[in-house]
């Protein structure tokens, strides 16, 4: 490929990848200036990052998008100028019109153009409205909004030799960066006086007049905003995800590395204690230790995003959705610093956007009901985030109607997902979670029952791929809370080393609780399936052996138990020997083994050796299924 | 070795090894040749990666079974395909001479347990004929066409079709060994 053509890809890709990023921004915005009408600054955010959207899409060409943009920026430059009303009905379109944006940059990603996404609607539409064609855009009586507006292309003091007021003007700043001369500015000015209302922007003139491009006016629009603080800017620097992806596994590489070396020092040590130079090797080791561990802290952190931006997208949903569905809905979201690997924020985003769907949808009961139940009309969403230990944990509250359990149970029995006997056995609590089983739900009985099984497998399926977790408590007639549970970074984790004849497996040690030396004789029978009595629960066990078609010998006595555990649900995995605890680096195994029961990926150890780590959930599902086929 | 240093010389470091086109001579194709049973095999010296002696695979469980393992190829993990079983060929001991070809299909790296590597060479492309209508030899479904130079005769393989897709695998491993309870 051409240096012009990567070139030109690499423009597109900073549009595309800032043009989302304002998007997300837009979103927000939008909705707080619909609480808050009068705040020019917001009006006078979306109005910039919509101009500067229309300014990359103009360079690159992408005419549907400058169709829809640029009629949009008028509208909210009318909005601006205090001659439009800031109301929800004009808002409504703007809004569509950021979707149908959205909507191009999807397709401008996938196929390079924006042909494929049709925009004459809405142009029409936003056309409406700028005419004042639109129902409720009478030319609002606002005009002290339009005075204290920044207004800052607007701003007629020509006097750019003098860039000493708290907020200059624009053509103070184009001049004093020297991206126009004085003459330029004064010509525009001028240009500008002899104007009728409404009269165009400084800026828009010295684009027009070939002097300034839209990004030099961006930028000093932004430095307009935030005057003495360009150096901050300095301060942080965009980098390629991919990038920093190739360090992470560098880093990996180094943690294996290392606990080779350890490893290798150890046995030095035993060997040759007394020579100086083992002990020299052993502090250096010690050394290097530390540092690799800080080293790995540190590029963890660079990977970290706030949740916010996964949660930024939810106030949007949540209005939409209640708006649709009639119901009144407060979003209070909590702990929006929590921060979390990128890898985890990016695949949290659906089950989160899935899950509250769910909660709006039949959680939160309609105003009416809500009224006759004596509860508040506005139904409350909570969601918080927090660090907890080694975890980043998510809940999901809501006041609605809760879950109903015996709707549950008979769903399950009606599904063979459980045995009477098994459901008189469990907590209400177990029984809840039920509804997580794969086949509990589908679509057309969503309504049946309290109508919060769709898909909930595919959403515990989503956070089990994360390493992580996910619960259900609901108390009936006052709303359910999920709890979320995800490790901190994907990439690392702690994991026991078991043995299986000569074969050694990983298991990932948040999903260990203890484990026991038994003997064969311990091993018992209840309808045929292998349990342990442990301080007076049955265990349930599982050999790992006999999982994986291992072949075994028969005459071995001695076996180690692990016990693991998957929310409530309590499993032995039956190995011949443990190893040593161990910090490992998840790596990827090809697709044609990933689909491979049991195993969730491969990491390497100290002495070089590929090492399977075992996906407990699935053990877990599998042993579970299995009883039932048993029992039934 | 000599050959490993021949094909070394060949590849520069990296990805992207597919999309260049094929070394001057556009009438010539190179070749790196191995034995699987009694027959010469023929890859594309442009998708092979690297030769390596045969290192310690850990088996995984309920794979395909001509999925012979995973080896970690510097800090990388690779599966690594018996040929031999993928032919449907007895299995035999590895030998000193036995390899494992690294190749790239796909935009991914494969170990292919082979033999041994016999040699690097340059043959017309004119001398490459399609294979034949009916499979007479091992691995006939993956033959994309047979080489002659003298006496000897070469069987080009078709690396994608080596690796099938994945619904494929997934077949094969509900009905081959891996077949649950």
């Amino acid at each position: 490929m051409s240096d012009e053509a990567d070139e030109m890809k690499e423009i597109l890709n900073d549009f595309l990848t800032e043009s989302t990023e304002m998007i997300d921004v837009l979103d927000q915005r939008f909705l707080a200036l619909e609480a808050d009408p009068n705040n020019a600054d917001l009006l006078n955010e979306i109005f910039r990052a919509m101009h500067s959207m229309k300014g990359g899409a103009g360079f690159l060409g992408f005419n549907h998008l400058v169709d829809v943009t640029h009629r949009g920026e008028s509208i909210l430059n009318k909005m601006r100028q205090g001659e439009m009303a800031v109301i929800p009905s004009i808002i409504n379109v703007i809004l569509e019109a950021v979707d149908v944006v959205k909507a191009i940059m999807h397709d401008i990603r996938a196929t390079g153009t924006d042909n494929n996404v049709p925009t004459e609607e809405m142009a029409k539409k936003l056309d409406d409205v700028l005419a004042g064609k639109f129902e409720g855009t009478t030319p609002a009586a606002k005009p002290s909004m339009a005075a204290s507006a920044p207004s800052p292309a607007a701003t007629p003091i020509p006097d750019p030799a003098a860039p000493a007021s708290p907020h200059p003007t624009i053509g103070e700043i184009l001049v004093h960066d020297g991206l126009a001369s004085k003459e330029q500015v004064f010509d525009a000015l001028t240009e500008q006086q002899k104007q009728t209302e409404p009269k165009q922007p400084l800026g828009e003139l010295l684009i027009q007049a070939k002097v300034i491009s839209e990004r030099a006016l961006d930028q000093a629009l932004h430095k307009q905003d935030k005057p003495g603080k360009s150096a901050d800017e300095d301060q942080t620097i965009r980098v390629e995800t991919r990038r920093l992806d190739s360090v992470m596994n560098l880093v990996g590489e180094l943690v294996l590395g290392r606990n080779r070396l350890i490893k290798i020092g150890g046995a030095l040590d035993e060997s040759h204690e007394s020579d100086p130079q083992v002990r020299a090797l052993g502090e250096t080791l010690t050394q290097l230790n530390l540092v690799t561990t800080d080293l790995q802290l540190a590029v963890m952190k660079t990977r970290m995003l706030p949740i916010k931006k996964v949660l930024a997208k939810l106030p949007r949903l949540v209005r939409d959705l209640s708006q649709k569905l009639g119901k009144q809905v407060r979003l209070e979201t909590h702990g929006e610093e929590t921060e979390l690997d990128k890898s985890v924020a990016d695949e949290i985003g659906d089950p989160l956007v899935h899950l509250v769907r769910n909660a709006i949808d039949h959680g939160i009961e309609m105003p009416t009901e809500r009224h006759e139940k004596n509860k508040p009309v506005e139904g409350l969403l909570r969601i918080a985030a927090s660090q907890e230990g080694n975890s980043i944990v998510i809940r999901i509250q809501d006041d609605g109607k809760g879950i109903p359990i015996d709707k549950v149970k008979a769903k399950a029995l009606a599904k063979g997902l459980v045995s009477e006997a098994e459901l008189s056995a469990m907590e209400p609590r177990e029984v809840v979670n039920l509804i997580f089983l794969p086949g509990f739900s589908t679509a057309e009985h969503v309504t049946d029952v309290s109508g919060r099984g769709v898909g909930m497998d595919v959403v515990r399926t989503n956070i089990r791929k994360m390493n992580g977790t996910v619960e259900i408590e609901s108390e009936q007639g006052k709303g359910s809370l999920i709890t979320i549970k995800l490790p901190l970074t994907i990439a690392i984790i702690q994991a026991l080393m078991v043995e299986v004849e000569r074969a050694t497996f990983a298991i990932p040690l948040s999903s260990v609780i203890e484990a026991v030396r038994i003997t064969k004789s311990d091993i018992k029978t209840i309808n045929g399936r292998e349990v342990l009595h442990l301080r007076d629960r049955v265990l349930p066990l599982l050999r790992l052996a006999q999982e994986f078609d291992i072949p075994v010998d028969p005459d071995r006595d001695r076996f180690n138990v692990v016990v693991t555990a998957l929310g409530d649900r309590r499993i032995g995995v039956v190995v011949d020997e443990l190893r040593s605890q161990e910090e490992v680096v998840i790596k990827s195994i090809w697709e044609y083994l990933d689909s491979i029961k049991g195993i969730s990926g491969a990491t390497i150890t100290g002495d070089g050796k590929v090492v399977l780590i075992l996906d407990i959930s699935e053990l877990v599902e599998n042993a579970h299924a299995w009883h039932h086929a048993v029992a039934a | 070795m000599i050959v490993e240093e021949k094909v070394e010389a060949q590849q520069s470091q990296g990805s992207g090894v597919l999309t260049r086109e094929v070394v001057a001579g556009d009438d010539l194709r190179q070749l790196v040749t191995c034995m699987i049973g009694r027959e010469e095999f023929a890859l594309d010296v442009l998708s092979v990666q690297e030769i390596n002696r045969m290192v310690e695979i850990t088996r995984v469980p309920k794979a395909p079974s001509y999925v012979e393992g995973v080896i970690n190829l510097r800090g990388r993990i690779i599966p690594v395909l018996d040929l031999r079983r993928r032919f449907g060929l007895p299995s035999v001991e590895k030998s000193d001479d036995s390899r494992i070809m690294v190749v790239l299909v796909r935009q991914r790296m494969v170990g292919l347990i082979v033999d041994e590597v016999v040699e690097v060479l340059r043959i017309p492309k004119s001398t490459i004929e399609p294979p034949p209508a009916f499979g007479s030899s091992s691995g006939a479904e993956f033959t994309q066409g047979i080489g002659r130079i003298a006496d000897r005769l070469l069987i080009v393989l078709d690396l994608n079709r080596l690796l099938i897709s994945n619904e494929q695998a997934a077949v094969d491993a509900a009905t081959g060994q891996g077949a649950g309870h």
